[in-house]
């Protein structure tokens, strides 16, 4: 037995060298961060950027602000964007020229709906120490937004349940666990910072793991066609393409954006509201095609104006539609059925800067 | 319990402290069998769910008690077919679907495992190789020892009573500690990682395959097949492998040697070879159990010294369409049987035919490298296709028999032959340069516990990325 924990011990020793390694490896290479910035990570899907993202060690979107918020320096004054994948688009960098007393975070993480929006703002309250006062909070939304939990956009399988994005993320370190279909921290919020410390050695196994596979996923893509996505065909065969991949993703019509979903928007607004921060609803344009052709935007339209409308009356809350801040939007400005070009999404986030700017007396700074 | 979970090594750990620092003389009979029922219970949610196990194992015992007493054929016939019933039964086989079957869940886990020990115990003490009585705990402790409970491998009954007997007697060398260490490890990097890349490979080959559109050229259809064939072929290996290197070192910690499953198998030179080095304990199973009964038989019924290879070239294709329809409950795996029996017999039939007539110049071409490389491409291309029937169900499999033809499955062969021996080309150069230099660097203290704690830190970095995708033991589902 003394041979067997001796080693045993020697085994550890030497992990715990190579672990020791990692870390300084990962403070050489990834510093603190100082924001949580998700629009270059959402970049970094399909291509081998390992060593690009000097100033980020968190391999996606959904890691950035599980894990990213707590060791994120906590300003007075902040704008969180939450939102979907087309919230990615928005350019904190514009924004902070406009706003330069604020810190931009872009928190949006693709395909969220509103458990994943529920969850971001449960990170953000949770790693926050006191009152949010000072925080605003841009939601973009889009019809997109407001699709079931038990369709399929965006879910993942892992041990036969269904999971969001942010979901399985949050699971994966053992530092969140789920009840009630809502995220929920497994240690107490002063461990967090130090608990996400001591996995920055596997975060960098994370980033390495990652370019590697892209890069042989890659290099076996070449040798096989894969079937075309909707983005690779054009006119009219892109538009059916589209069409059916968004009812695939949103699900039933009937569940879609149905009453309790939208309450429930309306209730995470009041709370987050409660909590002291300010809230702005943006509603982020399509392209024009999807909103003449989706039924989904159709009944998104209808909903919205119960909905949203009400969520108006609510203190240090603001909602827009972004489309009537903006010359008139074409299809060309779209890159598919709702995520803006690159020169859009600039002008988005001029436009959004400028109504928070204008509504500084309302939101509270 | 899942192997690759927190808390199967917080459950070996434990076991270590508890085995060792329990006297001698209780650890057989009473802290192995708390650990195998513990291990046990962690597969079902109540207790009810063991059930149908313990009416097996009692069925199992019952019988062996029986034709220990009368040691009669009728004893013996009667037990092993009680036996017999009973798992087909539990095991919900396609043919006897007409059966009212428990429709609440219970532990099936290892059942074809536990059939094959007391199967193989049952015809031991019918056969006198087992002279003494067997008792409950041996019996318990040999059928649900927890090391091979899962999954094998399958030991003989009278190994595991000597070791039994011999238990911690010799205490472990620091050398045959770390090296136990060390082959746990290789087997955690095969299962998490390997093994985990090659399923995500086939898969996707898989899914590009059933993509495929009418219009494709066969030539890219068949490279698909073979590719997501090739991948899944490894797939089984690393998983089960990496299963077996974790057990056996495990069951080396507690001072049990189980019996080796692997020997390199993708380096058999035939097919023939190949089921001596794949899953050898299963081989060996069928081979004491169902070969050499069936050829004696043969041999007894119709006594012709000429004709006894040719037995064989039967038996083999008896006993392998057997072993392939046991993969699986479902008909496609009777297919896989055909396929391992046809496989089997051309092999013995052409490896009869080449001594009684080329007998010198045979010998010279088995000999020689380059036919070795051929052989073994052969064998490799041949076995991953058929291993297509354990992820593709009937319907699948017909519609792609019916896409490919015979000249589809074919030109897959050949391609699959030429890619695994350029593939083997390679890995022969690779060990030729650089293989002695890495022997003797495994030698130094520093460099192979270096080596090791970053082989364990890299299967831990990629067991969090890896998260929910790592596949679980693909063999625990027999």
């Amino acid at each position: 037995m003394k041979n067997i924990f001796k080693q045993m011990a020697v085994i550890l020793l030497f992990f715990c060298l190579w672990y020791v390694f990692f870390l300084f490896l990962t403070y050489h290479f990834y510093p603190e961060n100082t924001v949580v910035d998700n629009s270059r990570l959402h970049e970094r899907n399909n291509r081998l950027v390992l060593g690009k993202l000097k100033s980020n060690i968190f391999l996606n979107d959904a890691q950035n602000i599980l894990l990213g918020f707590w060791v994120t320096k906590h300003e007075s004054k902040r704008i969180i964007i939450i939102g979907g994948s087309n919230a990615l688009r928005i350019n904190p960098a514009v924004m902070q020229k406009a706003l330069p007393d604020f810190t931009i975070n872009l928190a949006a993480v693709r395909n969220s709906n509103i458990t994943q929006l529920r969850d971001i703002v449960y990170v953000v309250r949770k790693s926050s120490p006191g009152s949010l006062k000072g925080t605003i909070f841009i939601i973009g939304v889009c019809f997109a937004t407001f699709f079931n939990d038990n369709a399929s956009g965006g879910h993942v399988l892992y041990e036969n349940k269904n999971l969001t994005f942010l979901e399985a993320e949050g699971l994966r370190y053992g530092l969140y666990k789920l009840r009630d279909n809502k995220l929920e921290l497994v240690l107490a919020p002063r461990m967090m910072p130090l608990a996400v410390h001591l996995l920055r050695p596997f975060l960098l196994c994370d980033l390495v793991f990652y370019d590697l596979k892209s890069y042989y996923d890659n290099s076996f893509a070449s040798l096989h066609a894969v079937q075309k996505k909707p983005q690779d065909l054009k006119g009219e065969e892109f538009k059916q393409a589209s069409l059916a991949e968004w009812r695939d993703s949103l699900g039933n019509i009937r569940d879609f954006a149905e009453d309790g979903i939208m309450s429930d928007f309306v209730t995470l607004c009041k709370e987050i509201e409660k909590s002291g921060a300010s809230v702005v609803i943006v509603d982020l344009p399509s392209a024009p095609w999807m909103q003449n052709e989706s039924e989904y935007y159709k009944k998104y339209t209808l909903k919205r104006l119960l909905y949203l409308d009400e969520d108006r009356i609510i203190p240090r809350l603001r909602y827009v539609n972004l489309a009537t801040l903006l010359p008139p939007i074409t299809d060309g400005d779209f890159v598919d059925s709702v995520h803006p070009t690159k020169e859009e999404g600039e002008m988005w986030s001029k436009a959004i800067a400028g109504f928070v700017l204008s509504q500084r007396k309302f939101l509270g700074f | 319990m899942d192997f690759l979970s927190i808390k199967f090594f917080i459950f070996f750990f434990s076991a270590i402290c508890i085995f060792y620092l329990s006297p001698l003389r209780y650890r057989i009979s009473v802290v192995f069998p708390l650990l195998n029922l513990f291990f046990i219970l962690t597969y079902v949610n109540n207790l009810s769910q063991l059930l149908p196990l313990v009416v097996f194992l009692g069925a199992g015992f019952i019988g062996i008690r029986l034709v220990e007493t009368f040691a009669n054929r009728v004893a013996f016939i009667t037990s092993l077919s009680v036996i017999l019933v009973i798992f087909v039964y539990l095991k919900k086989y396609a043919f006897v679907s007409f059966l009212p079957f428990i429709s609440r869940s219970y532990l099936s886990v290892g059942l074809s495992y536990i059939l094959f020990r007391m199967v193989q115990m049952l015809i031991d003490v019918y056969q006198k190789s087992i002279q003494e009585r067997v008792s409950l705990v041996s019996f318990s402790n040999f059928c649900c020892n927890f090391l091979t409970f899962v999954s094998g491998p399958i030991q003989r009954y009278q190994d595991y009573k000597l070791q039994e007997s011999s238990l911690g007697q010799k205490a472990l060398t620091e050398r045959e500690v770390f090296d136990s260490f060390s082959r746990m490890i290789h087997g955690l990097f095969k299962v998490v990682i390997l093994s985990t890349l090659c399923m995500g490979y086939y898969k996707w080959f898989f899914s590009f395959m059933q993509d495929s559109t009418v219009n494709e050229s066969s030539l890219v259809l068949c490279r698909k097949f073979i590719l997501a064939s090739f991948f899944c072929s490894l797939y089984l290996y690393f998983n089960f492998s990496g299963y077996m290197d974790i057990v056996i070192s495990f069951g080396k910690i507690l001072g049990f040697e189980l019996p080796e499953n692997f020997n390199r198998p993708f380096e058999s030179r035939s097919f023939l070879e190949f089921w001596s080095r794949w899953h050898i304990t299963l081989s060996e199973w069928f081979k004491f159990y169902l070969f050499n009964p069936f050829v004696l038989f043969l041999t007894d019924k119709w006594p012709n010294r000429k004709a006894v290879p040719y037995y064989g070239v039967l038996a083999y294709f008896f006993v392998f369409f057997i072993m392939g329809a046991w993969h699986g409950s479902s008909w496609v795996f009777l297919i896989y049987g055909l396929f391992l029996g046809a496989g089997m017999s051309i092999n013995k039939l052409f490896d009869v035919l080449m001594r009684k007539y080329y007998s010198v110049q045979y010998k010279k071409i088995i000999e020689h490298g380059l036919s070795g490389l051929l052989g073994t491409a052969l064998t490799f291309s041949y076995w991953s296709m058929g291993t297509s029937c354990c992820w593709l169900d009937l319907k699948d499999l017909v519609k792609l028999m019916i896409k490919f033809k015979i000249q589809g499955f074919l030109m897959s062969f050949l391609l699959g032959i030429f890619l695994w021996a350029g593939a083997l080309w390679l890995v022969r150069g690779f060990k030729y340069i650089f293989g002695r230099g890495i022997t003797s660097l495994n030698g130094n203290f520093y460099f192979s516990r270096t080596w090791l704690s970053f082989e364990l830190f890299i299967v831990i970095g990629f067991w969090f990325y890896g998260f929910g995708g790592i596949p679980d033991f693909v063999y625990k589902a027999f």
